[in-house]
């Protein structure tokens, strides 16, 4: 049924009329910032073995490392005892709240293997002596485990909040099947987590970012296809149909594997800029293999695409590296 | 944050959320049910017993087992002498599985007032003030102050059921650490208590009708050794050397009685049956709630608030048939809705004095009450 507005008003006020301005209201002029806030940094990396995820983090401004496994050896950060427990990864955060520090970012290293840890939180003291078991089975376990997921997040949380410290959880990637309701199923790279625990990690944070090596697949004259790397790592930033990826930002969807280049572009909401990428490639040329120098060149020359450019930067830079210590080698 | 403002609790919200005539009967109209009700008898009692427990625990008194139990058995309302029982072998049982946890109780029963914000504009509400009372408050080792609510459920609630996991959404937890900052205080979690209510019931006598008895048997030969007393030249185990079996009267099958259990036998039973299962009946667990989820509470509260000034300033009320069974059981007003009972019925329903008869909090009376 229809009503005529005018002949017939309706006794509900569809809108409030312009109050009078609250005297506290967080509403005022004088309230009012510009530009980009530098909020601190919310971001899950996940990416094959090896790939330089920790490598990564240790880039990120003043880092501390909450390890549950080694491998962080070689990097020169700041480090808590590894964790052997999850009471002790909440020790950890709380402690980071409450004590005065310089520390800018935590980072977790890794995710995959910090689930264990609550998994067996959850059993300690109990009659269950697995997860499968716990709380009668039918997949509590797994429920219970996501409430102690929940509050890991909250301290994590509560530590951005009191301190402005980036955080970045790192993790592990595995394959699972996409159940494809629109055609064939296929495989994707997603966190190698519990499914739940993942997805509330991912839900939280601001960057949900996967690492991979550039490779590249080619036939060859015995028709055998074969994979092939140059080495270059990459950092996705967009969903694909192969990997869990999102930014709050208005990232490129591919960028170089550095934390430099990860926090510039979220500061401009965009790479770096074209001509500042430009003349970093240039630099480089001198220092390539001479037969690869005019592929790069054009390369560089055939784009403007800022993620396409800042991939050839990256190429370039790794394909420098090599040449640099074959030179250095040969010396 | 204005005083003369109504309060509206999470109580009201959670009743108006359900159905807007229950909530306008007995916010608005103010009425209540003369009698409580039996399922809700029990949990009263048991409150009232685990109030006085944390209170003495707060208190630094030695055994606050025997000032919990004092309270019920001072007061145990309408229950009877089972009932009681079932409330004080469960705060026995709770007293042994809480009683040394390494918390300090800061407050029981915190009554709060605050500001119900529109999250889009921080600007306070301007028609009503939220109101509540929390539990407890409560300070971990660590220095972690926590609220603290009770709650008794007879459903499944061990970890991971189904019950912990609908913790995530509920209102309530939120509500309280929103009224606990308001008291000043800056609470990091909610630690919920769980007590599950004991399904034992006392034993009935079996109807007369219904009883069934073994035979009766005489004294007869041992079969073991043939009436020898003796087997391969040892004593026979089964007769131990007599050769007879004693005969046997005719009793109760098992599982049957023919006399109804005393209290102090159901007592007994109870008491085994907690201490041999006490995750069932004793679980505590840690709900938080990641800022995303306050900011929603958060609109959901100011949604709320203004839907029920909405229904009050219209006066449309309008029933919601799928609300009129909850909790297994059918809503008190129910006859009301299909008018064969009257809320003028004094034996049925009272009229409260305010909507909050919990809260001592200033309860300005609505439009209608005051008509």
């Amino acid at each position: 049924m229809t009503t005529n507005a005018t002949a017939n008003p309706s006794p509900i006020k569809l809108a409030t009329t312009a109050a009078a301005p609250q005297k506290a209201s967080r509403m005022a002029l004088s309230n009012v910032v510009r530009g980009v806030l530098n909020e601190p940094l919310y971001v899950i990396l996940y990416g094959v073995e090896g790939v330089g995820k920790s490598t990564f983090a240790a880039g990120a401004p003043s880092p501390i490392f909450l390890s549950t496994e080694g491998g962080t050896g070689h990097l020169d950060v700041a480090r808590f005892p590894e964790v052997s427990t999850f009471a002790e990864a909440l020790d950890a955060i709380r402690t980071l709240i409450n004590e005065p520090h310089d520390f800018k970012t935590l980072v977790i290293d890794t995710v995959d293997h910090l689930e264990p840890l609550v998994h067996a939180h959850l059993l300690n003291g109990t009659k269950w002596k697995s997860l499968a078991e716990y709380g009668g089975g039918y997949g509590r376990g797994k429920e219970a485990a996501l409430d102690a997921w929940r509050i890991f997040m909250k301290a994590v949380e509560t530590l951005r909040k009191a301190k402005g410290m980036h955080v970045i959880f790192l993790g592990h990637c595995t394959i699972r099947t996409f159940k494809n309701p629109m055609g064939g199923d296929f495989d994707r790279y997603v966190p190698k987590m519990n499914e739940h625990a993942a997805g509330l990690i991912k839900e939280s944070v601001g960057y949900v970012l996967f690492a991979r090596y550039e490779s590249f697949a080619k036939t060859d004259d015995d028709k055998r296809t074969r994979g092939f790397s140059d080495g270059t790592r990459l950092l996705h930033t967009q969903w694909s149909a192969s990997y869990d990826a999102k930014n709050r930002g208005d990232l490129p969807a591919e960028m170089p594997l550095s934390w430099v280049d990860f926090e510039a572009a979220t500061k401009a909401g965009a790479p770096k800029a074209e001509a500042k990428l430009r003349a970093e490639i240039a630099s480089l040329i001198p220092s390539l293999p001479e037969e690869k120098r005019a592929a790069v060149q054009a390369a560089a020359d055939g784009t403007t695409d800022l993620s396409r450019l800042a991939q050839i930067l990256d190429r370039a830079r790794a394909l420098s590296a090599i040449t640099t210590a074959d030179a250095n080698g040969a010396a | 944050m204005s005083t003369h403002l109504p309060v509206i609790s999470n109580s009201e919200m959670k009743t108006f959320r359900a159905c807007r005539r229950l909530h306008h009967m007995q916010y608005d109209m103010l009425y209540r049910l003369a009698v409580e009700p039996e399922a809700l008898r029990f949990g009263s009692l048991f409150h009232r017993g685990l109030e006085a427990w944390w209170i003495a625990k707060r208190s630094g008194v030695v055994e606050p087992l025997a000032h919990a139990l004092e309270v019920v058995r001072a007061d145990p309302g309408e229950s009877d002498a089972f009932e009681l029982v079932r409330a004080e072998e469960l705060l026995r049982g709770y007293d042994c599985r809480w009683g040394d946890e390494p918390i300090e109780v800061v407050g029981v029963e915190v009554e709060f007032t605050a500001s119900i914000v529109n999250p889009a504009t921080g600007a306070a509400s301007k028609t009503y003030r939220l109101g509540g009372k929390i539990d407890a408050l409560a300070r971990y080792a660590d220095g972690r102050l926590v609220t603290v609510e009770h709650k008794t459920a007879s459903s499944d609630i061990e970890p991971g059921s189904d019950y912990w996991r609908h913790l995530r959404l509920d209102v309530q937890i939120g509500t309280y650490l929103v009224g606990a900052r308001a008291l000043g205080h800056e609470p990091a979690e909610c630690l919920y208590d769980v007590i599950g209510k004991p399904a034992t019931r006392p034993l009935k006598a079996t109807p007369e009708e219904s009883r069934k008895y073994t035979e009766a048997k005489p004294e007869r030969a041992c079969g073991a050794c043939r009436g020898k007393g003796a087997k391969a030249g040892e004593t026979c185990p089964k007769c131990e050397g007599v050769g007879r079996l004693p005969g046997e009267p005719s009793r109760l099958y098992a599982g049957q009685r023919e006399t109804d259990e005393t209290v102090e036998e159901y007592r007994a039973r109870l008491r085994e049956h907690i201490a041999e299962n006490p995750d069932r009946y004793y679980v505590r667990g840690t709900i938080v709630r990641l800022d995303e989820e306050e900011a929603d509470d958060a609109y959901d509260r100011w949604a709320t608030a203004r839907e029920i000034a909405e229904a009050r300033r219209l006066h449309r009320h309008p029933k919601n048939p799928d609300a009129c069974i909850r909790y297994g059981r059918i809503c008190d007003f129910h006859d009301v809705c299909t008018r064969t009972a009257s809320l003028d019925d004094p034996a049925r329903f009272r009229r409260a004095e305010t909507a909050h008869e919990e809260l001592t909090v200033t309860q300005p009376a609505t439009t209608e009450a005051a008509e």
